[in-house]
């Protein structure tokens, strides 16, 4: 189980966490929501070894997937030269042909529609060999059907190759739809933290806890 | 093809040919060669040139020095708009010095430097010190494509440094780093002539220059020049091709 115990994160003056922790189990998909600024992406980049920190984090593995808020693709690579700096050529060509991008492989990603970069900056998360997969606000100005195509492509690759996941999100349908535990944080805590196992009910839960706050 | 897209292609030549014609004019106003050569006779001494073991001689030792003052410019360039991005105490030392050189004033330097060291040596320190100016701008501006989020997804994916180099940071940089390596070294070889006269250098274009100055050769002398503006025009010409092509080819966006 991966746990972050008593984070502490401030940039200057502003307090991100002053005393956070969280707990995510073994190949769990853990939605993370709240207002901007809460400290969802400084979570995620503390996991993935990008900022400093004090406190301590449990079980964190050596390697991560991330999946950015913008692709990060390299842009003078092609389609199958970007998923082979993390991966074998194998099982680049093998994973493409999966995903439905088997024609798109020497494309470069400038040439690609945006639901197409996304589906390869996810295949580049889930191809590197690492137990851990951070996704900051994957599906975040993509059109509803190309959202839920690409969380059912996310859903399909986590039941082929499952990960723990920290899933960082503004939407609560989407965090329900993917995830089996959601939490809010707020000024530095998790304010709520609840299992999705009743879709609706989650959904309500959630939707009321920000009602409450706007109220 | 529309009037528009014909004008702005055929722009230089239509320039080019106005020139001349003004040129011709003036010569034959004048009617003195040793002040103003007519075109037609620059151009056979132009063609004269290239019969002549001593111009290639001048020539390739202009353009050899060109090459070494570039290329040690272009690194040092480079390296300080690396090391710029990485410290701001480094920032602020190369933008205290940066100025400081572009004041230096470029006579007096290379007449210490005749002193100090030997013409040679001077022409090339001389051109290197104008040069870097405008490199390190040119390099800070190819090295801005390499983003810190690109720097971010290598770290977490761990990509090994000479991958990391070889495929994604220096081909991001190259459109650009080929885009002021052209005109850098157009305007390298322009300096480097001046900079031979300046430091009386024993061989290349500038000691040329300065014999036909002598002998009052105006028309070699200006076939010199032309040598000199068409080898700037295609090193400009031939790095626009390689810059274009590879935007092309990656499609940058």
């Amino acid at each position: 189980m991966l746990t972050f115990k008593n984070i502490e994160k401030r940039y200057g003056d502003l307090v991100v966490f002053s005393d956070f922790s969280l707990s995510v189990g073994e190949n769990e998909t853990l939605a993370v929501l709240g207002d901007s600024g809460a400290g969802k992406t400084t979570l995620l980049n503390i996991a993935a070894g990008l900022t400093e920190y004090k406190g301590e984090i449990e079980n964190l593995p050596d390697k991560v997937g991330y999946v950015f808020q913008n692709d990060r693709l390299v842009m003078h690579l092609s389609v199958l030269e970007n998923l082979k700096l993390v991966a074998s050529e194998s099982a680049a060509r093998a994973a493409l042909e999966r995903a439905g991008l088997k024609d798109f492989m020497n494309e470069y990603p400038a040439r690609l529609s945006a639901g197409m970069s996304r589906r390869v900056a996810i295949l580049r998360a889930f191809l590197y060999d690492a137990p851990l997969l951070l996704m900051d606000e994957p599906f975040r100005n993509l059109d509803l059907t190309l959202k839920y195509k690409l969380m059912d492509f996310y859903a399909g690759m986590q039941a082929e190759r499952p990960k723990t996941a920290l899933f960082v999100t503004h939407e609560i349908d989407e965090a329900v739809y993917l995830s089996s535990r959601a939490v809010i944080i707020e000024g530095g805590l998790v304010a709520l933290d609840i299992p999705v196992k009743d879709k609706d009910e989650a959904r309500r839960a959630l939707t009321a806890y920000f009602l409450d706050k706007k109220a | 093809m529309k009037r528009k897209d014909v004008l702005p292609k055929f722009a230089p030549l239509f320039t080019a040919a106005v020139i001349v014609i003004v040129w011709a004019g003036l010569s034959l106003a004048v009617n003195e060669e040793i002040i103003l050569p007519s075109p037609v006779k620059v151009a056979e001494e132009f063609a004269l040139l290239f019969t002549s073991g001593e111009f290639y001689a001048g020539y390739f030792s202009t353009l050899l020095r060109s090459l070494i003052a570039f290329a040690a410019s272009f690194l040092l360039a480079f390296a300080a708009a690396a090391g710029a991005r990485k410290s701001r105490v480094f920032t602020r030392v190369v933008m205290t010095v940066l100025p400081l050189v572009r004041a230096l004033p470029t006579v007096a330097v290379a007449l210490l430097l005749v002193l100090w060291t030997s013409s040679r040596a001077a022409a090339v320190i001389v051109t290197m010190l104008v040069v870097f100016p405008t490199l390190y701008t040119n390099a800070e501006n190819a090295l801005s494509r390499i983003t810190r989020d690109m720097a971010e997804m290598c770290r977490v994916y761990r990509i090994p440094f000479r991958t990391k180099l070889l495929k994604i940071y220096l081909p991001a940089a190259a459109p650009s780093a080929v885009l002021a390596a052209g005109a850098g070294l157009s305007l390298n070889v322009k300096l480097m002539v001046a900079a031979e006269v300046i430091a009386a250098a024993a061989r290349g274009i500038g000691p040329q220059l300065n014999a036909d100055k002598i002998n009052f050769e105006t028309a070699h002398m200006l076939a010199l020049v032309l040598a000199v503006v068409l080898t700037g025009i295609a090193i400009e010409l031939a790095a626009r091709a390689l810059s274009r092509a590879m935007v092309k080819r990656y499609a940058y966006v």
